[in-house]
């Protein structure tokens, strides 16, 4: 069976209210969070998790190899692996990389990229007070968010 | 019909020990039969002590009375060899097995080797067959290599040999073994369930039944709060009917009203194109901030540096190993595919290299120009929606002014009816959240709505439940079988116990007519009638009177192996032990001491005609070295001398020699 996606499950309440069209709107929002803030939840937190679906479903399909990209830049970055050290690249690449995958994620790059998702979730419990009652307002505060978290990091 | 466990000693082999150089055989012609009765004379200080030591470790597989002694008190006076071995050749059921004791005197270590013909050949360590290990132990060996000080045990109250040799013999230690296992087997479960009490039991059950019951009442109250809130909703329905049917009389509010509600269509539309654009801009990170088009940009121009993916893929590498001459023309040797081969694995697979190609596209042009408009148009998309927001609310404050300027007293009872009813509903689509959510914060199962929640701890303590219901079922059955098991040993055992007791009075009785000693009981000992104490002649007698009792009806052939069988006998006693000595096994070897033939030996001729007579000695005594010489069989070693001869045997005389 492919490997999934896998989101908190608490995140399924938490974004009820949005009432997206699909899950993975909720994945992305917590995704970016955790990449912008290089958090990481751990092996332990991720069994609070819940599959949903083994590929970029559209609207995301076409913008699958950026986000994929900001992932890896992330992960390189937070493991300490200089972009000029090619070997340490490409083992990486090797790793996580795969053209055998809905996603082009191996097992373990997509069990990475969902460790982003859950570091995110967790950031958006803790900065919103109550759960978004409407898009506009959740929209408002996530760029809010991103763009003070990207401020404090360069 | 099950065969008879059969156990031969078919000689053994001793090189440069504390005992003379020498190989006995107690077979009897070519084939792998034995004498029923073997001899072995050795005088004082042939090593008659070494040769038993070395009996005993060899077919225990015990070396623990070989250290205590030191390894190097076993190596022979005066060798400079640094190497001793004793070789004991035995048939189990048929096949040929030989235990090897090895000594190195240099490391001071032993070491034992085993020959199984049916098994592997020769291999290091004790390893005779499985079903052979019931005998070759250390506690089960010294009954047939009896040593003397075992008569005494069965008779002392507070010795167990007595029910340890019948316990072996008769296999009913194996219902023990049973027992073991099935307390290994309930360890296991309480293992794996973490529950080994009653209580336990008990509470992870009441655990398991406080979280059902919990369920249970959770789904019957979001049933009935499911059911409120579906007739909540159809009471405000009916409402909101009348009260539209109401307004529709009331030409000048409703079309005030009508107009105010084509406005908020209008802007709930347009609220839901700017959401949709909105999302649009932010699902695209680069879009969602310059840093991440930077980032990502940043990415894919480092794969440039690094010039990954390369321009040839690994599958060009692997087929020209497979070419008989490289590109360059030169043959495919076997350096040459090695130095490809190491090459190739620092290459990315073609497909791989597909994906990563991919990835690259989506680096960013140098200039953020696309980035900036994005981004202002996302804030200008909030701006608008901020905008609408504030006038789709206006637009509905205002339709319910209209509505609630009516001052006709029945409509706004029902306006009232119907907010209440629309409060009321709200509570209970909260409440309603509380019982279908994911997740739950409360600290316990009684204060917990979420049946997700309820469910999935339902599920992980009836799994710990039905676990420790396993384990507890399971102890109540092996109490039972332990129960009968119990019952099985204690009737097995007095049947036996009571058969060995007659068996042995009779043969006690052959032994010694004029004594009154008999065997009142088996307990953990061999409990004699009306007697305190005996001599050391009669607790001989009564042993082996015992062993043979036991032997006969166990359905094992074990050989028999004594250390002086009649010295601590009175003179006329020992005729009836040579009476005895036959029926004792299938095989009986024994050492023996010349003092010791007077009154046995005559007996035992009567009673038994296959007896081989072997006397061992060390040959520093010209005379008898010379005597020995004519004799039917002999064969000399270095330091010793064994001869097989009957005349030889009954005329050695070490001590009236060395005279």
């Amino acid at each position: 069976m492919a490997d999934r996606f896998h989101a908190p499950i608490e995140s399924r309440d938490w974004f009820k209210k949005l009432d997206f069209s699909i899950r993975m709107y909720d994945y992305y929002f917590c995704l970016m969070l955790g990449l912008v803030k290089k958090r990481k939840a751990s092996d332990e937190e991720m069994v609070n998790s819940e599959e949903f679906v083994e590929y970029f479903p559209e609207p995301f399909g076409s913008g699958k190899n950026k986000i994929i990209s900001l992932f890896l830049e992330t992960e390189l970055s937070l493991l300490g692996i200089d972009l000029s050290n090619r070997e340490a690249v490409q083992k990486i690449l090797t790793e996580y990389i795969t053209p055998n995958s809905l996603t082009w994620l191996t097992k373990k790059g997509l069990s990475e990229m969902d460790k982003y998702c859950a570091g995110g979730f967790e950031i958006l419990r803790d900065e919103f007070d109550d759960r978004p009652a409407s898009k506009y307002a959740f929209f408002l505060n996530f760029e809010r968010l991103i763009t003070e978290a990207l401020a404090t990091t360069d | 019909m099950q065969t008879k466990t059969s156990l031969k000693i078919l000689g053994w082999k001793s090189n440069n020990l504390r005992c003379p150089d020498h190989s006995v055989s107690f077979r009897k012609g070519e084939d792998n039969d034995s004498h029923r009765i073997s001899l072995l004379q050795m005088p004082n200080g042939t090593g008659k002590t070494t040769l038993w030591k070395l009996l005993r470790t060899a077919l225990s597989g015990d070396k623990t009375e070989l250290q205590d002694d030191g390894i190097i008190e076993f190596k022979r006076k005066g060798s400079d060899d640094d190497f001793g071995s004793f070789d004991v050749s035995l048939l189990f059921n048929g096949a040929m097995l030989s235990i090897e004791i090895y000594f190195d005197f240099d490391s001071c270590t032993v070491d034992f080797w085993t020959t199984y013909s049916k098994g592997k050949g020769r291999v290091q360590g004790f390893h005779p067959p499985v079903e052979a290990m019931r005998f070759l132990n250390n506690s089960f060996a010294k009954f047939f290599i009896f040593d003397g000080e075992l008569a005494s045990n069965f008779l002392r109250k507070d010795s167990r040999k007595t029910r340890e040799v019948i316990d072996v013999i008769s296999q009913l230690g194996d219902l023990n073994n049973i027992n073991k296992l099935l307390d290994t087997y309930f360890e296991n479960c309480i293992d794996n369930c973490g529950v080994s009490t009653l209580q336990g039991f008990n509470r992870r059950k009441s655990a398991y039944q406080e979280v059902k019951d919990t369920l249970d009442q959770r789904k019957k109250e979001l049933e009935k709060l499911e059911s409120d809130e579906k007739s909540a909703e159809d009471s405000l329905d009916e409402l909101t009917t009348r009260a539209d049917e109401y307004i529709q009389t009331q030409k000048g509010i409703r079309e005030r009203i009508e107009g105010l509600e084509k406005h908020l269509r209008n802007l709930d539309a347009e609220y839901k194109d700017s959401e949709n654009r909105a999302l649009n801009i932010i699902i695209q990170p680069d879009a969602l901030s310059k840093h991440f088009a930077k980032r990502i940009t940043k990415f894919c121009e480092s794969l440039d540096r690094l010039k990954l993916p390369e321009n040839v893929a690994r599958e060009f590498f692997i087929e020209l190993q497979e070419e008989n001459n490289c590109i360059c023309g030169r043959p495919m040797d076997k350096e040459a595919k090695n130095e490809i081969k190491k090459q190739e694995t620092r290459l990315l697979g073609s497909e791989i290299i597909t994906v990563l190609n991919q990835l690259k596209s989506s680096k960013l042009p140098p200039e953020i120009q696309i980035f900036e408009d994005k981004n202002q148009e996302l804030k200008e998309i909030l701006g608008k929606m901020k905008e609408n927001d504030v006038a789709r609310r206006d637009c509905s404050t205002e339709i319910e002014m209209q509505k609630n300027s009516i001052d006709d007293e029945d409509y706004v009872a029902l306006i009232d009816k119907k907010r209440n009813l629309e409060i009321r509903i709200d509570d209970i689509s909260t409440a309603i959240d509380k019982y279908r959510a994911t997740t739950d914060s409360a600290k316990n199962v009684k204060s917990t709505y979420s049946i997700q929640v309820l469910e999935k701890e339902l599920n992980k303590r009836s799994k710990e439940y039905l676990k420790s219901k396993e384990a507890q079922i399971f102890q109540v059955k092996s109490q039972l079988t332990k129960k009968l098991l119990e019952n099985a040993y204690q009737e097995a055992q007095r049947t036996i116990c009571s058969q060995i007791t007659e068996d042995t009075n009779v043969r006690i009785e052959q032994v010694m007519p004029y004594n009154s000693i008999r065997i009142a009981g088996i307990e953990n000992y061999l409990h004699l009638e009306g007697q305190k104490g005996s001599s050391e002649g009669e607790k001989l007698s009564i042993a082996y009177a015992f062993l043979t009792s036991l032997f006969h009806g166990c359905g094992y052939y074990l050989p028999f192996i004594v250390d002086s069988p009649a010295n601590p006998i009175d003179l006329e006693k020992r005729g009836k032990i040579a009476e005895l000595v036959p029926k004792l096994a299938e095989q009986f070897v024994t050492f023996i001491i010349s003092s010791e033939r007077g009154g046995f030996l005559e007996a035992l001729e009567k009673n038994e005609s296959d007896i081989q007579y072997l006397t061992l000695f060390r040959n520093n005594i010209p005379s008898i070295v010379e005597k020995a010489k004519h004799a039917k069989s002999y064969q000399e070693t270095e330091n010793g001398m064994l001869v097989e001869d009957k005349s030889f045997f009954w005329e050695f005389q070490m001590q009236k020699e060395e005279e």
